[in-house]
């Protein structure tokens, strides 16, 4: 009896733990490192500072990372995202030169932990080459070349894999998806994420993350990712992998193939359920028989067949971009139809995943500081948040969507922590509670909360909680008066960020 | 011999690190008992019990078997009071005199886990001869100096000196609930075998020791008073248990917050904030009332009542300790502007009033297993398989609601009826994995308690037999006529039966 949750702790980001004074020999130039690929591969320190979601107003202290890039046509540089996230300083270094150019993050998809870094000064590629991809998935058991910066270093490092593994795995960067990687044999160390695998002296892959408990593996980003990723880009701006929303239940019990009628000898899955706001609502119904996506007849394990190997029918849509359509032939109430579903990107208001580049969404008001809740919200709980989070917190997060709490709760608004004043001195020690209603308004999303404390009118601000607490009530008068004092005592310089 | 360490584990509040006091390792019989019968009088006599507990993870199986020792009182009745937590789920109780060199067979005749009280009643009257029940004594102050009545291995009685710091109304022991206690400071280092050590004030019983901390040196005790009221909770009719209050409060010290409620400057109060479902509360007490008296007693701005012996005690008191279930109260609330007198009829806050029951009644464990799909009720010990640190590690759906809606079944749903897991067999295949499942219905009937399971296979939909689940709406279909064969197969294979 045990959960299957948080993953997210199994993997390990490569880049954070450079250690300084570590010295590591460069391995000498082997017979595929040609000068050609060296002088394609650079070496990226960034300095990046996050915000804080436990003082939303602040920033944390500055840290610094180290990675490998690789120099891709139109003097681009593709590195992995977690190489340059949350960055405000980036410096680039070829092999060996010791001259640091200034670069900037051109586009960041943490998603798929991709990003394409520009150089202020273009002199920076006179004397450097460009490798190209290979657009084919290297085969199992192929030879491929990891080149990079591992713990820093000055010259490159070449580290020879096979692919031992081509799977789908939560890219841990973001934990926000599970896309396709190739695994390798050669150990990834901190300073080679964001460098290229090669075979023949293409690209087939970005090195971006290891399996901490076993040794040499290492997780490289495929060509079909990295196509996406470019392919998005190509209109100026990264929009992300747009998601079906179909929860499916396998057809592998006989049982249950009899029980939807599935005409002998065809296969597929149900539609068991459906994500709200998600592409495919409102098109596919749950209990639907899916028996193909895109022309791909779906096994009873949910299963396709692309270029002779099996992946999950989600890689159809791997491949494509929001705005694209996606058909499948259904059988509903026996008959057998086509549905198209037009891909969209859906706008998640729960945010389960690690943010990056992202102000923190937050209200102050008479101390009292008002958050959503969020997977970043969590890990302000000291230690092991997934353990130690309240437990309603914690279920408002897990069970949003199978629960559907969505319905009720869009976004999930919370009494973070209260800063100690004497407006607010009977409920300074109120923690992590869930927003039910504002003076008499059902709270919904953080500006529902902001118009509810703003145009209300009484003589007392009246906070409603989920659960079996007391209400909070604060003087209006009062809270009016100290709030500014407040805000200054607690060198908070703005009460509020909401996006828009 | 070795007894099993006993793990007194503090219940509450219920995320709260659990806490530990000692395990003592008792090496019975390796000293003679010697005479020291001048003490008998009113001493202790022991209790030693075989227990074993259902598996929760497992339901078709027991877990291993373990044995404690605690301490017992004779009462006047020719019974032996001690608390409920050392004969719980007992295969066998045995009593030992002072003196020793035989064992009595005891057997449970009343037990009450919400106080953490039981009376053990023994065949052999001539256990009784030399044996002088107790007097029990309510009365009690602070800094009283108290004596914690133990057994040496040796078998001599000895008293270990304390004194009452605090009385106050704590969580119990066994369910997260409040009642009143007596908390005294105490060394136990030289405790002897035992739980549950009678404690005695000028010769008499005072109360019965439910837990101690070894690092604070302190022994929470059930008072004197709570043991009067289970004594004579049992009735003819059988036993009636306390009473309890019904609602969720706080305080109203806020000024605001009193402005707000227009409470009158003067008086105290508790805020209700929500109220349990066929509770003493329910339909007298609203949310969002103020209570401002129980029983003639003013309640302050913190919700305690002025105790003419013992100062400010929580108001719960009240409710709990000097009424049974079934008697009226009257309170005082504060409702819209008004005063308002209510009467409030009490009653007992059973074990069959939780969605998810905080402890187990010693009975065997209900569950289901059908096609390989273990199916049980949502239970505290459920939870407790996750082990040590269960309060964190648990699943995680389930915890919300224990913390936050124990107490809170719904006419619709009056258990959590999960899927435990699945034993893998062809039947399920496809399924297998799936665990930690709420039952939602069953053939399109809806589920409340386990028993409605059974009820609704008899219904299957078109030869099939649909289970329907909470999160994603999710589905598994069996097959009716296969089904037989498959539990039959299953319980072979895993050594499992059915119900």
């Amino acid at each position: 009896m045990s959960e299957g949750n948080n993953n997210l702790s199994a993997w390990f980001l490569l880049l954070f733990a450079v250690i300084s004074g570590l010295v590591i020999p460069a391995i000498g130039r082997t017979e595929n490192a040609t000068d050609r690929i060296r002088s394609a591969v650079v070496k990226i320190k960034n300095i990046s500072q996050r915000p804080s979601y436990d003082s939303p107003w602040e920033d944390n202290d500055f840290s610094g990372g180290r990675g490998t890039g690789v120099i891709i046509t139109g003097n681009r540089i593709l590195t992995s995202a977690h190489v340059v996230s949350d960055s405000k300083y980036i410096e680039i270094e070829k092999e060996n030169s010791g001259t640091p150019y200034r670069g900037v993050v051109a586009y960041i998809a943490h998603d798929c932990d991709l990003a394409i870094i520009e150089l202020l000064d273009p002199s920076f590629f006179e004397d450097t080459t460009v490798l190209s991809f290979n657009d084919q998935i290297p085969e199992l058991g192929s030879l491929v070349l990891v080149y990079g910066f591992p713990s820093g270093g000055r010259r490159i490092s070449v580290t020879r894999g096979v692919v031992s593994r081509i799977d789908y795995t939560l890219y841990s960067h973001s934990a926000r998806d599970y896309h396709l990687i190739l695994q390798i044999d050669a150990a990834i160390n901190p300073g080679n994420s964001g460098g290229p695998v090669l075979q023949d002296g293409e690209i087939v892959g970005i090195a971006f993350q290891a399996v901490q408990p076993s040794e040499n593996v290492g997780h490289v980003i495929p060509i079909t990712v990295i196509e996406h990723f470019l392919d998005d880009i190509k209109d100026g701006r990264y929009d992300g992998y747009p998601d079906l929303g179909i929860v499916t239940s396998n057809l592998l019990n006989p049982a249950y193939r009899d029980y939807v009628n599935l005409p002998e000898g065809r296969t597929g899955v149900v539609a068991s359920a459906l994500v709200d706001d998600h592409s495919a609502i409102g098109i596919i119904q749950p209990g639907d028989i899916i028996l193909s996506i895109a022309g791909n007849p779906i096994g009873n394990d949910g299963t396709i067949l692309i270029d002779g190997e099996s992946y999950q029918l989600e890689e159809v849509v791997e491949r494509k971009q929001a705005g694209d359509e996606v058909v499948f032939d259904i059988i509903r109430g026996g008959e057998e139809i086509s549905c198209r579903v037009p891909l969209r990107k859906n706008k998640e208001l729960l945010k389960t995943w690690k943010e990056y580049e992202e102000q923190p969404e937050y209200f102050l008001l008479g101390g009292l500081l008002f958050q959503p809740l969020s997977l970043e919200y969590l890990k302000t709980w000291m230690g092991d948040w997934w353990s130690r989070s309240d437990p309603r917190l914690l279920y408002y997060f897990k069970y949003y969507n199978q629960d559907k709490l969505c319905r009720e709760m869009p976004e999930v608004i919370l009494l973070s922590r209260v800063l100690a004043a004497r407006v607010n001195q009977y409920y300074s020690d109120l923690h992590d509670l869930v927003i039910k209603d504002v003076n008499g308004v059902r709270i919904l999303s953080l500006s529902d909360l902001v118009s509810a404390f703003e145009n209300h009118t009484g003589p007392y601000h009246v906070i409603k909680f989920d659960g079996d607490f007391p209400p909070c009530v604060l003087n209006v008068e009062d809270v009016k008066k100290e709030n500014q004092r407040i805000l200054e005592r607690y060198r908070v310089n703005r009460d509020r960020y909401i996006k828009k | 011999m070795k007894e099993q360490v006993k793990q007194k584990v503090d219940l509450t509040p219920i995320l709260t690190p659990i806490f530990l006091v000692l395990g003592v390792f008792l090496m019975a019989g390796s000293v003679l008992g010697g005479g020291a019968l001048d003490q008998v009088e009113n001493g202790p006599v022991r209790i030693h019990v075989n227990y074993q507990e259902n598996n929760y993870s497992s339901p078709w199986k027991q877990k291993k078997a373990g044995s404690r020792s605690g301490y017992g009182c004779v009462l006047s009745s020719r019974r032996i009071l001690t608390t409920a937590d050392i004969v719980k789920d007992s295969t066998m109780i045995k009593l030992e005199k002072p003196g020793g060199k035989k064992f009595y067979p005891g057997r449970i005749e009343v037990i009450d886990y919400d106080v953490d009280l039981a009376v053990v009643s023994v065949e052999d009257e001539s256990f009784f001869d030399g044996l002088t029940p107790v007097e029990i004594d309510q009365r009690i102050r602070i800094d009283q100096p108290v004596k914690f009545m133990v057994m040496e291995n040796s078998n001599k009685i000895r008293a270990i000196p304390g004194e009452i710091v605090k009385i106050s109304v704590e969580n119990y022991f066994l369910v997260p609930d409040t009642y009143l206690t007596y908390g005294a400071a105490v060394n136990f280092e030289d405790r002897g075998g035992g739980w549950s050590e009678p404690v005695f004030s000028n010769g008499k019983l005072i109360g019965i020791t439910m837990s101690y901390s070894g690092k604070k040196q302190y022994a929470t005790i059930i008072p004197a008073s709570i043991i009067s009221r289970f004594l004579a909770a049992d009735l003819s009719g059988g036993y009636i248990g306390f009473s309890h209050h019904g609602f969720v409060g706080a305080g109203v010290r806020d000024p605001v917050f009193r402005e707000y409620l227009h409470l009158p400057p003067d008086s105290g109060g508790v805020y209700i904030s929500s109220i349990y479902p066929d509770s003493s509360a329910d339909g007298v007490l609203k949310e969002g009332d103020v209570l401002l008296s129980v029983d003639g007693f003013k309640i302050d701005v913190d919700g305690y009542y002025k105790n003419p012996d013992w100062g400010s005690v929580d108001c719960r008191d009240l409710f709990s300790r000097l009424h049974s279930p079934g008697e009226e109260i009257e309170v005082e609330i504060f409702r819209g502007g008004e005063k308002l007198k209510k009467k409030i009829k009490l009653s007992r806050l059973d074990r069959s009033d939780y969605l998810i029951p905080p402890y187990s009644n010693g009975e065997p464990l209900e569950y289901l297993i059908v096609g390989g799909l273990i199916f049980q009720e949502l239970t505290a010990d459920y939870l407790k398989e996750w082990g040590e640190n269960w309060q964190t590690k648990a699943n995680k759906k389930f915890l919300y609601f224990y913390t936050y809606h124990a107490h809170r079944p719904e006419p619709e749903r009056r258990r959590m009826v999960i899927l435990n897991k699945i034993l893998p067999d062809r039947i399920n295949l496809g399924y297998q994995g799936k665990a930690d499942l709420v039952l939602a219905e069953v053939n399109g009937r809806p589920i409340s308690v386990i028993g409605d399971v059974k009820e609704a296979l008899n219904h299957p939909e078109g030869g099939f037999h649909r289970f329907t689940f909470e999160e994603f709406d999710q589905e598994l279909i069996l097959p009716v006529a296969s089904l037989p064969e498959a539990d039959r197969r299953i319980g072979e294979q895993y050594g499992v039966d059915g119900e």
